[in-house]
Parts: C-alpha cells; sequence; structure tokens
C-alpha cells in the first residue's frame, strides 16, 4: 500500500464547519488543534480585546495582555468546564487576570494616565439588552444599588481602578470608596442569593 | 483569623476577582484558593458571575501582529517545516509502537496463531506529540473492527471519541463507531461501511457529543489519524 502524506488527507479528512461553538474549539484546542485555536482567536480577540484595553487603556499593552493570554489559554483549554461558566466568561477571565497583573507592573513605572473621563467610562446598564439569563440576574441586582456604590463596582471591574484610584477620581475619602464598594457587594449578593 | 468560615471566602473571592486585591493579600489568596476548596469554589463563583460583565464592552479588534506573535509563541517552529518533520515522527512512531505490539504479540500471546490474520492494522496516534490512542484491527472479509485503546486518554465530560474512516474513492468520511478510552472495542461493519473500510486510505478519531456525531461528520477536527498497514 503506498504511504499516504499523512497532513494533506488530514486536511482533507476535517470537515470544519461554522456552526463549531466555543466550547467544541476548546475541546478541540484541549486536543491540541491549532486550527480550532485559531478559530477559538478569531471568534473572542475582539471581545477580549476590549477587556484588555478598558484596564490598560494603550492598545500596545492591551494587546500584549493579550498575547499573554492566549498563550496561557493554549496550555489551559483541558481545564475548561462548563460549571465553570460560558466559554467566553472564562476566557475574559484569563485575559483579565493578564490585563491585571501588567496594569500593576506598569502602575509602579508610571502613573494613571490624565484621562479621566476615559478612566471613569462604564457601560450604562439600563441601555443592555441580553439573553443571558446570569448576566441579566446580575445587571437587575446592580441597577437598584446606589449610584455612588454602583458605579464605584463598575468602575472597578471594568477599569482596576484600586480603592486609592477610585478615592482619586471621585475626590472622595478612601474610607468612604472602601464603603461603597463592601456595601455594594453585600448587596448584590443578597440580591442574587 | 477563621479566612474560611461563614461568608469570607466568598468576600474575599468577590474582591480578587474585582480587581481589588493587591500585593501581598492578591497573593494569600492565590494560595488559600490553591490549597483549599472552599476558596477555590468561591474564586470560580465570583468569576463566573463578575465575567459576563466584560460582555458588555464594544469590540475592538487587535493588530494582526498580535496573533502572529501568539502563534509563534505556542508553535516556535515554522508551520511547513514543523508538520512535514511531525508526519515523520508520527510515521515513525507510528511503526515503533507498532513493531512493539506485533513482538510483544508474537512473543506473549502465542494463541494469537490462532486467531486470523487481519486484513490490515492501524496505529491511531495524535497528530502532534504521537501519543499513541488506539490499535485498529481488521480481517479480511472486513466484518468487524476491532479497536484497543493504547493509552488512556481524557475527555471533558458530555463528550465521546469516534472513529472515521475516509475511503479512497469517497470525498466524505464514514463513521465506524465509538470507541473507548480503555480496553476493546469490537464494531460489526454493514454492507456500506464494509465498502469504505476496504478501500480505506486513513483512520481519524475526533471527540463529539455523547452518542456521536449528529450531522454524520465530525464536528470537531480530528486530531487522531493513522494508515492502514496491510499484513
Amino acid at each position: 500500500m503506498t504511504l499516504l502524506n499523512l497532513s494533506l488527507l488530514a486536511t482533507e479528512f476535517t470537515q470544519v464547519t461554522d456552526e463549531l461553538n466555543l466550547e467544541d474549539l476548546l475541546y478541540a484546542s484541549a486536543l491540541g488543534n491549532q486550527a480550532a485555536f485559531s478559530k477559538l482567536y478569531e471568534n473572542t480577540s475582539p471581545q477580549l480585546m476590549a477587556v484588555a484595553l478598558s484596564i490598560l487603556r494603550n492598545r500596545s499593552l492591551a494587546e500584549e495582555a493579550l498575547q499573554e493570554a492566549f498563550v496561557h489559554i493554549w496550555y489551559a483549554t483541558k481545564d475548561y468546564r462548563r460549571e465553570l461558566g460560558k466559554p467566553i466568561t472564562w476566557l475574559s477571565t484569563i485575559v483579565r487576570n493578564c490585563s491585571i497583573d501588567l496594569y500593576r507592573k506598569q502602575s509602579r513605572h508610571h502613573e494613571s494616565s490624565g484621562d479621566t473621563e476615559a478612566l471613569l467610562k462604564i457601560p450604562d446598564l439600563k441601555t443592555v439588552s441580553t439573553r443571558d439569563k446570569e448576566l441579566q440576574e446580575l445587571i437587575d441586582c446592580l441597577e437598584p444599588l446606589p449610584e455612588e456604590q454602583r458605579n464605584s463596582i463598575l468602575m472597578t471591574y471594568y477599569h482596576g481602578h484600586s480603592h486609592g484610584d477610585i478615592s482619586n477620581l471621585l475626590s472622595q475619602p478612601l474610607g468612604t470608596i472602601k464603603s461603597w464598594i463592601r456595601r455594594g457587594i453585600s448587596k448584590l449578593r443578597e440580591c442574587l442569593e | 483569623m477563621k479566612y474560611d468560615q461563614g461568608d469570607t471566602p466568598k468576600k474575599l473571592a468577590d474582591e480578587y476577582v474585582l480587581g481589588l486585591m493587591q500585593g501581598a493579600s492578591r497573593r494569600k489568596f492565590e494560595r488559600l484558593q490553591r490549597e483549599h476548596r472552599v476558596f477555590r469554589k468561591a474564586r470560580e463563583q465570583a468569576e463566573k458571575r463578575w465575567n459576563a460583565l466584560s460582555t458588555l464592552l464594544p469590540p475592538e479588534k487587535p493588530s494582526a501582529e498580535t496573533w502572529d506573535k501568539i502563534q509563534k509563541r505556542i508553535n516556535p517552529v515554522s508551520e511547513t517545516p514543523k508538520n512535514q518533520s511531525r508526519s515523520g515522527l508520527n510515521l515513525w512512531r507510528g511503526w515503533a509502537i507498532f513493531a512493539s505490539l506485533l513482538l510483544a504479540v508474537v512473543l506473549i500471546s502465542p494463541q494469537t496463531y490462532q486467531t486470523p490474520q487481519p486484513g490490515y492494522v492501524v496505529v491511531i496516534t495524535h497528530d502532534d506529540d504521537a501519543t499513541a490512542g488506539w490499535l485498529v484491527s481488521l480481517e479480511e472479509n472486513m466484518q468487524q473492527v476491532n479497536v484497543e485503546s493504547l493509552s488512556a486518554l481524557q475527555l471533558p465530560d458530555e463528550r465521546v471519541f469516534q472513529l472515521w474512516v475516509k475511503a479512497s474513492d469517497q470525498e466524505k468520511v464514514k463513521s465506524v463507531g465509538l470507541i473507548s478510552t480503555s480496553g476493546k472495542v469490537k464494531i460489526e461493519a454493514d454492507t456500506n461501511l464494509k465498502a469504505a473500510l476496504s478501500k480505506a486510505v486513513l483512520f481519524g478519531v475526533s471527540v463529539e457529543p455523547l452518542g456521536g456525531s449528529p450531522t454524520g461528520q465530525p464536528t470537531t477536527i480530528p486530531r487522531f489519524h493513522g494508515n492502514p498497514r496491510p499484513i
């Protein structure tokens, strides 16, 4: 029997369809499939770049964080389980952690940029329409919070601000900011549970 | 202070996920969640809850160079030579495994001489690291496909491995059946499958939902392959 070119036949053999969802792409990546991993990147990188950019506020740094995150994801795909959340949520966690790490490193060398408006910007929850049940529940519990508590929590989440950063940005005492965030999270947890 | 009592793990997990912990406290929480299930569960729940918010951000396309850099780091050797060398390596390793198995059969199992001679055998290995997955053997009449697991491969929950065959005269692959990650499986071939098996040029294994691919074709990319070797 003639020996056949494995890689060529493997390509012919492969039936990649657009219906592949993120979970399938994660499972295929976990088996070392680089084509699936490339598709995973293609489908999720714009959303994940937004996560990195919201924390780092610099395209070059955000791309560096995204790069670190996807190298980590390549080796961590086998750890994904459905109970950890939707694939995009799990991927966001990794990108967020890489972005926060890079942000902390950068903050040691540079002060925050002077664009206060960008540092305070958060999505308007009132305009959000989602079919994601868990996200909708979270939004429904965030909305009734006093504005200063809700905004402090969202600024922390979206921009990776510390208590001190928010204290400076909002010109409020550090203790006040800590109290807003602590009370806000506590009420939110009660609402969700 | 007892950190693992009451709501403390949840409170700490929320602060960790929101990014409010820094320096030593962040490292301490990371250690706690590595060592204690209650903290790990709390972190996973907090990540699941909070990180859904990330989908509310307007998408931002990264530059093309970002993917190039990722690709270089996960696959440091350029694509074409890598595939060639991997294919060669797979072939070599596949043959080495096959030869070892044959030798073991001859040396250890004299009763094997009494079994029918197979039409061909296939050693199915992982495309990237040549991990031996299964040994497939068929008798001359192609009536029965014997699939023996060669290593305890891990699968995510609610997923199964499915074996496919590509025949020389058919564009699409044909399902042989679901195979196990341990022990042996025997699959009876119907007329159509026998026709495909008699002209097989390549076998592949993909990961599929429970019960097998709902489309009749692989729904994930097969990453295990093997060529038939006549005996």
